[in-house]
């Protein structure tokens, strides 16, 4: 069946334009349609790039100019206008430098076809592609010096037989990696193959590498990034990421695979998701299948598929946070999660909530006051209703039962959209 | 000073254009302070910070509204004076184009792409970046967004202005958007 986009709803949806049952549409499509939510993301850039656009009043002597005109009197600036001459002086700057451009220009062709340039002559650089094949490769294409033949290696995949690793080295020493880009290095060794416990793995900003999990899955490292490889055994494998980023596509029971960052741990609770680390340290977690959990100092934040979560080095952990969710509600949330925003963010969290947000407001409500718990409390019930059992005085007195069984339905409600 | 004493008088803009066709040089003072800043704001956006054209649009815009007594009620004045401003900008965009701009035709005039990281990072140079690409979109795609963000006007009050459909605004917003994202999506993690 053919799906129906929303791609041309997209501005008015992030101007606020549509009615409430539009808007919902549009967003829970936006929930199950990548495609759709690519254009999402740059359409709410674009808006967010054109507010920075401000008005301005206009010169004192624009009204100055307009009265003489009304008291019949030619002003400067009409008569300057009727009269604009055909070149200003930066125009002639620009057109001299253009002349003596071309000529340049000209003057150097003439060098490259009458004094023998490169053109024609251009050396050549003698490959050995992957297969021991000599390639002749234009000095050009090549880091080399001009004039210089050389006899180098190509940039060689890692060959199939050194992922065949032997069995007995395969529980708790190493995992395999394979260079996706560039040339990684692993400890003091480029292009290395095997990332031993206790080992880095860098990559450059050309670099990117695959590490193989054990047999649970696969995790890539992008550019830029530096990730050790903290232990590995049949009840835990686990990686820390210092800086930069990976895409984690896990198979495995919860809690098998771990990735700590300098301001969380995220456990895999069978899932597919991107980490993020910053130079500063501070993290963010969007998960595209599953569930992640991060965890810090015994706080805990579930992150579903579709939507992410913030941490800050020593500011703790934040709130998970749709996808989709407003910059105003996002903004909100920073402030509220890292920089003490308090009963002033929660309110506006509370009046601009959409039904998207119910994962932010379930983990709110043990983390907000008790003075702004019922707030949050009515804004949730207000998009999934508390299940049989579940009251508002046990929710409000942050009865644990309660709060995880209301959980299971918010994520229910989550998982629909 | 002077404009805050004016609009504490609070006359409508049908009042003082009444005023204005019996010739109250005070009428037509109050009526450009109150709508000078709507008029020379979408100018100056349109032509990128170029405060020559803009105060040129500007200029000719109050003649046209207080010289010749050109509004006629038709339409709702608001309406009429952003029709007439984005006509203004329109013709000025035409008549600037007989001229040789070798800058232009160059490539030469880009000044705010070179700017450095650091100065990006200030929200003005940020503004005066942002401003630059929007002047160079096409008006189709420029005037929605100059005056949905300039001037904060609905999707509708827009395509009263522009005389076009509410759809053809939503789609050329959402195409300017992209064309915004595209253009300075260097800028991402700086807003």
């Amino acid at each position: 069946m053919r799906t129906k986009h929303y791609n041309q709803q997209l501005s008015a949806y992030v101007d606020q334009e549509l009615n409430k049952e539009d808007r919902q549409v549009v967003a829970e499509h936006l929930m199950n349609c990548d495609e759709c939510r690519r254009e999402y993301h740059d359409v709410k850039l674009g808006a967010g790039l054109a507010s920075h656009l401000e008005p301005t009043d206009a010169p004192e002597n624009v009204w100055h100019e307009i009265e003489a005109e009304l008291n019949g009197q030619r002003t400067p600036r009409l008569e300057a206008f009727s009269q604009r001459p055909w070149f200003d002086l930066r125009q002639i700057g620009a057109f001299a430098t253009a002349i003596v451009v071309v000529g340049l220009l000209s003057f150097l062709v003439y060098r490259g076809l009458f004094t023998g340039g490169s053109s024609g002559t251009a050396p050549v650089q003698v490959h050995v592609n992957s297969e021991g094949q000599q390639q002749s490769v234009p000095a050009s294409e090549t880091a080399q010096e001009p004039g210089e033949i050389a006899t180098t290696t190509a940039e060689q995949p890692v060959p199939a037989d050194t992922n065949t690793t032997p069995a007995a080295e395969t529980e708790g020493t190493f995992f395999p990696v394979e260079t996706i880009a560039g040339r990684p290095t692993i400890g003091a060794t480029a292009g290395g193959s095997k990332l031993a416990v206790g080992e880095y793995l860098e990559t450059d900003a050309a670099s990117r590498a695959r590490i193989e999990i054990a047999d649970i899955g696969k995790v890539e490292i992008a550019p830029n990034s530096r990730v050790k490889l903290v232990g590995t055994n049949v009840k835990q494998h686990r990686l820390s990421l210092e800086r930069g980023g990976l895409h984690a596509k896990i198979a495995a029971p919860p809690r098998l695979f771990i990735v700590d960052t300098p301001s969380a741990a995220a456990v895999d609770l069978g899932c597919e998701y991107t980490l993020e680390v910053d130079k500063t340290g501070n993290s963010k977690l969007t998960v595209t299948s599953g569930f992640v959990a991060l965890e810090r100092g015994g706080r805990e934040s579930i992150v579903p598929a579709g939507a992410s979560c913030r941490t800050m080095k020593g500011k703790g952990l934040g709130t998970p946070f749709s996808s989709v969710v407003s910059p105003e509600f996002e903004r909100a949330l920073r402030s509220f999660d890292f920089s003490g925003g308090g009963s002033r963010a929660v309110k506006e969290m509370v009046d601009r909530a959409e039904y998207y947000d119910i994962i932010t407001l379930w983990h709110l409500l043990p983390r907000v006051t008790r003075n702004d718990r019922p707030a949050v409390y009515e804004a949730l019930a207000k998009f999934v209703a508390p299940p049989a059992g579940v009251t508002r005085e046990g929710v409000l007195s942050l009865d644990n039962g309660m709060l995880e069984h209301w959980r299971t339905s918010v994520e229910n409600a989550w998982a629909r959209f | 000073m002077e404009r805050l004493v004016l609009v504490t008088e609070n006359r409508s803009n049908t009042d003082l254009l009444s005023e204005c066709r019996n010739g109250s040089r005070e009428a037509m003072r109050t009526l450009y302070l109150e709508n000078q800043r709507r008029v020379y704001s979408i100018a100056l956006n349109f032509f990128g910070g170029d405060s020559e054209r803009a105060s040129d649009v500007t200029q000719q815009v109050f003649l046209k509204l207080l010289k010749k007594m050109d509004f006629r009620g038709e339409s709702e004045f608001n309406t009429w004076l952003y029709r007439m401003t984005v006509n203004q900008c329109i013709d000025e965009s035409r008549k600037s184009k007989r001229f040789l701009n070798f800058e232009d035709w160059l490539g030469f005039a880009e000044p705010v792409t070179r700017m450095s990281l650091t100065d990006k990072l200030h929200t003005r140079e940020i503004s005066a970046e942002v401003q630059a690409v929007v002047a160079s979109l096409k008006p189709k795609y420029r005037l929605p967004i100059l005056l949905k963000y300039v001037e904060g006007m609905s999707y509708q009050e827009i395509a009263g202005v522009l005389q076009c459909s509410i759809g053809t605004v939503s789609s050329r917003l959402n195409r300017g958007h992209k064309l915004l994202a595209t253009k300075l999506g260097h800028l991402r993690n700086d807003i």
